[in-house]
């Protein structure tokens, strides 16, 4: 028996260990053929990243009921093995156990460990089902792990009580959960209950067998790809770019055009993927009804990779047994559902599918803001918006294809530098609205310590040229000196760059760059995060040595050192909305609040979704020039947001925020009661 | 189907004409494809996109045009001959007569170009074209559909639409609505730079004195007179009628 017991298992295991590797080489197939990537090194922040990604599990706990479950889950799952050793030995020799000193502690502990993956277990299908989390699925499929892991932890305890059977034990303490079975079990024969081990033995190894075999074929997949992920995850500035070689003559194609087209990092995201929901819940594109979902984008470009990748690579299977696994009802890729339409056309191979169009439309690419709020609420580290991009790149530079919007955009800046067309001599014409301000070029005073780069938004719009006016009166207030490019001044070409159009991107970049090495510039202000930040992170690539700031950063300063006191009362009720460049991308949270507190007679309250959690304007990566055609409007969402702690000023700290909730404000018929302006605007209020 | 497309260079339509020694002042001025050409262009490639054949740019004008031509290549144009002309002053009799005579040693089935610029505003040289040519001219194109030897064109007529059938070849001129034109990709930027650019010079086309010699002459160019403020007239109604018709007829003088 025993020997037939141990020859039939050790067969079993050793099928399920062929198994798991075969599905799980298939994936490393698929995800080296993606285009290699060269990772930074850095160890010591790579295991920092393993040690709070993974063991501290900081991102899942921002859902903090989810979260604790899943902690429970995670080391439940991981100290049960030990259990798992100490039960499949005793299958093998009778009355064996672990050898460890005070092994009723052991008992006690294992329970204690098997009760809770229970009871997390229990709250998990409770989440997924009955509350019915918008952000989970509710499909069999998406809780199958449940039953693996419910069913495992049964086998376990049932394992427990027949063991007491057959050793005539008591009910003890140091096995609780075992002793509750073992009470309604205790009539049970020494035969019965030697039968009762082994089925429950059995469907121990095999639970845990045929979990293994499954893991790697679906979301469980995380398992390992997301350790992986969180290891190798893209250090440095979040969201920086990757710059194209526009000067490689023998490049014919430009960003991403199809699957093996992104690199093997971009790849790994896929399969890391659990599934969560956590980015598309915060999406602003997916909450106000565009087809993009964060979530989405992943498992299509995932299903089609694994689609793709076993035609390419012929040799892998990543699906045993059969195709059970293959989940085509669960973010079907458009390939699947072609399928079942046109079955009939034989020729049809996932070949031909094309990755924009086919799997991700056109829709989809052009709905990002570029916000980073999913990449920002991501446990497993995967980055959306590259990807987007890379698409994007692909349409604009290879094919051509775009938006007639964004083609004026892009024109526009060609001819003018800036994305109306306006007459580039005209970009200087904002000081000279105001004469009390006094604002000098770089070329009218050789005495500068910062250079205030207005950005496009400042010198050409006529709500934003207030702001420019508003931060060059209290920088000459603090005797700052400083002084502005004016007429060479260029865009920053950050709309251009999220649009997808590199080219023009790197064409402005070094223009500017050259501008400021010219006039010999070492600090930079600037009243748009998003050149902020691409002069502060991508900038660099192209030869810019300079400090940045925002102008949030400046005033802050100033208040500290004491150079500005704002010393009238604003009484007013503010809430503050994040700019996605300068909060996600860079963590200034802090300086406009510190500014906005220093001011007497202010209210500061806080939206539901501020900071990191802060919902975006609508106006990011290049969405600004671009017509929002499908779902309702992202600026009004987020003013109503801003509505619902009743301020009588919604502040911003960016031009493009700031025209968007005043919009906003307009289309909720509010704008009269409810004022839209920006940090400094207040400043300026509170100082003069 | 091969087609030719006449294109000039202009001024970007943002840019703000100076005048130095009384002529327009052409210093730190963005050139662009004139936007009528840039549809004619545009129309052109989609016509070939569908059926074949090889689309030509035709242009008149000083050598700083060929950075139009490129965009107009890398949009999807194959070819292009540039007439350079540096400072000989021209009307749309002699750029006519130039123009067709440089067609006239084409092979062509369809020739495009905007109806008008938008320096110069005459929209003229795609009528006299069509004239010296023998060729149907259709003005104002908003839908081009040519099919083989046909060619059915919708055109703008003071905003009622007419549509017209021709047998090819015919010059149409694009009205604004034809399409909308492409960004070119760069990959296409990049083939442009080695595409075939012809120049001729005036000279070298067979043309008389007479043909290139201008029928109209340029007296003076001058800014129109500064818009100045309106006038809101206050007070009683009877007054102010009073003092608009007094204002009409004295300081307006139309009435």
């Amino acid at each position: 028996m025993n020997w037939l017991n141990l020859f039939a298992s050790l067969m079993v295991m050793g099928f399920a260990f062929y198994l798991f590797y075969k599905v799980l080489h298939a994936r490393y197939s698929y995800i080296k053929l993606g285009k290699p990537v060269e990772l930074e090194k850095n160890t010591k922040a790579r295991i920092h990243s393993l040690w709070t990604l993974v063991f501290g599990q900081k991102k899942l706990l921002k859902d903090k009921k989810s979260g604790i479950m899943h902690v429970v889950l995670f080391y439940g799952a991981v100290l049960v093995q030990l259990g798992a050793i100490d039960l499949i030995g005793k299958g093998y020799v009778h009355g064996w156990h672990v050898p460890v000193p005070l092994y009723h502690y052991f008992t006690l502990s294992q329970e204690i460990f098997v009760g809770a993956v229970i009871i997390a277990v229990l709250y998990a299908t409770y989440r997924r089902y009955i509350e019915k989390l918008p952000r989970l699925k509710q499909t069999f499929r998406a809780g199958l792990v449940y039953w693996f892991l419910g069913l495992l932890m049964l086998s376990v305890v049932v394992a427990g009580a027949a063991e007491m059977v057959i050793f005539q034990e008591e009910v003890t303490i140091y096995k609780p959960l075992s002793s509750l079975i073992y009470l309604t079990i205790s009539g049970l024969s020494e035969l019965g209950a030697t039968i009762l081990f082994y089925v429950a033995w059995w469907a121990h190894l095999l639970i845990l067998l045929g979990y293994l075999v499954y893991l790697p074929q679906a979301k469980q997949a995380h398992e390992i790809a997301a350790i992986v992920n969180s290891y190798l995850r893209r250090l440095g500035a979040p969201g920086k770019l990757s710059t194209i070689n526009l000067e490689d003559e023998e490049q014919e194609e430009f960003g991403v055009g199809k699957i093996e087209d992104f690199n093997q990092k971009q790849l790994l995201d896929l399969y890391a993927c659990v599934e969560c929901g956590r980015c598309t819940n915060m999406c602003p594109a997916s909450g106000t009804g565009k087809t993009l979902s964060p979530r989405e984008l992943i498992t299509k470009l995932r299903d089609h990779l694994t689609e793709k990748g076993r035609v390419l690579a012929p040799h892998t299977t990543p699906w045993v047994p059969g195709e059970i696994f293959r989940d085509d009802t669960l973010a079907p890729s458009l390939f699947d559902q072609g399928k079942k339409e046109v079955a009939a056309a034989a020729s049809h191979s996932v070949l031909d599918v094309s990755l924009i169009g086919d799997v991700i439309t056109e829709e989809e690419i052009w709905a990002c803001t570029t916000c980073r709020n999913c990449e920002d609420q991501c446990p497993v580290s995967n980055e959306h918006v590259d990807k987007i991009i890379d698409l994007r790149r692909y349409l604009v530079l290879t094919k051509g294809e775009m938006s007639t919007e964004a083609t004026r955009t892009f024109q526009n800046i060609e001819r003018q530098s800036n994305p109306w067309g306006i007459n580039r001599k005209e970009r200087i014409n904002w000081r000279d609205e105001r004469d009390d301000i006094k604002v000098l070029t770089v070329k009218e005073t050789e005495e500068f310590d910062y250079l205030f780069f207005v950005g496009s938004m400042g010198s050409f719009d006529i709500r934003s040229k207030k702001i420019a006016q508003a931060v060059a009166k209290i920088l000459n207030h603090a005797n700052v000196k400083f002084a502005i490019l004016g007429n060479e001044e260029k865009n920053s070409g950050d709309s251009a760059r999220r649009l997808g159009n590199e080219f023009l991107f790197q064409q402005l970049a070094q223009e500017n760059i050259a501008t400021f090495q010219k006039y010999n510039v070492k600090k930079i202000i600037t009243i748009d995060p998003h050149a902020y930040n691409t002069f502060k992170h991508e900038y660099p690539e192209f030869g810019l040595e300079a400090e940045i700031y925002h102008h949030s950063e400046i005033i802050a300063q100033l208040i500290e050192e004491g150079k500005i006191k704002p010393d009238k009362e604003v009484r007013e009720t503010v809430t503050y909305h994040d700019s996605c460049y300068l909060g996600r991308y860079n963590e200034v949270y802090d300086a406009p609040r510190f500014i906005l507190s220093s001011v007497p007679g202010i209210n500061l309250v806080e939206m539901e979704r501020s900071k990191e959690n802060a919902m975006c304007c609508g106006a990011g990566g290049g969405l600004m020039w671009l017509e929002e055609r499908e779902g309702t409007r992202i600026n009004e969402h987020r003013t109503a947001q801003a509505l619902q702690c009743k301020p009588n000023t919604i502040a911003s700290a960016c031009p493009y925020c700031l025209t968007m909730l005043s919009d906003g404000t307009k289309a909720k018929g509010v704008e009269e009661e409810v004022k839209t302006l920006d940090i400094a605007e207040i400043i300026e209020k509170s100082l003069f | 189907m091969n087609i030719l497309v006449l294109m000039k260079q202009t001024f970007d339509t943002e840019e703000k004409i100076t005048l130095t020694d009384g002529k327009v002042n052409e210093d730190g001025i963005e050139f662009i494809i004139n936007p009528y050409d840039e549809y004619a262009v545009e129309e052109a490639i989609k016509i070939k996109e569908n059926d074949g054949g090889e689309v030509t740019i035709v242009s008149l004008g000083p050598s700083r045009t060929e950075s139009a031509i490129r965009t107009a290549m890398a949009m999807g144009a194959d070819k292009a001959i540039l007439v350079e002309n540096e400072d000989i002053p021209l009307d749309e009799f002699s750029a006519a007569n130039i123009l067709s005579s440089v067609i006239k040693e084409q092979e062509y089935d369809l020739i495009l170009c905007g109806h008008m610029a938008v320096d110069d505003g005459s929209s003229q040289v795609p009528q006299r074209i069509g004239e010296l040519l023998g060729i149907p001219y259709i003005g104002t194109a908003v839908k081009v559909e040519a099919s083989g030897t046909q060619v059915v064109v919708e055109r703008d007529v003071e905003g009622d639409t007419e549509i017209v059938e021709a047998v090819l070849p015919v010059i149409i001129a694009a009205q604004q609505g034809l399409n909308e034109p492409r960004y070119p990709s760069l990959p296409g930027i990049m083939k442009a730079k080695k595409k075939p650019l012809e120049r001729l010079e005036i000279e070298d086309l067979n043309l008389s004195d007479d043909e290139v010699q201008p029928r109209t002459e340029e007296i003076s160019i001058y800014l129109p007179p500064k818009k100045e403020a309106g006038r809101i007239l206050k007070g009683e109604l009877a007054d102010q009628s009073k003092e608009l018709i007094e204002l009409l007829r004295n300081e307006a003088k139309v009435i």
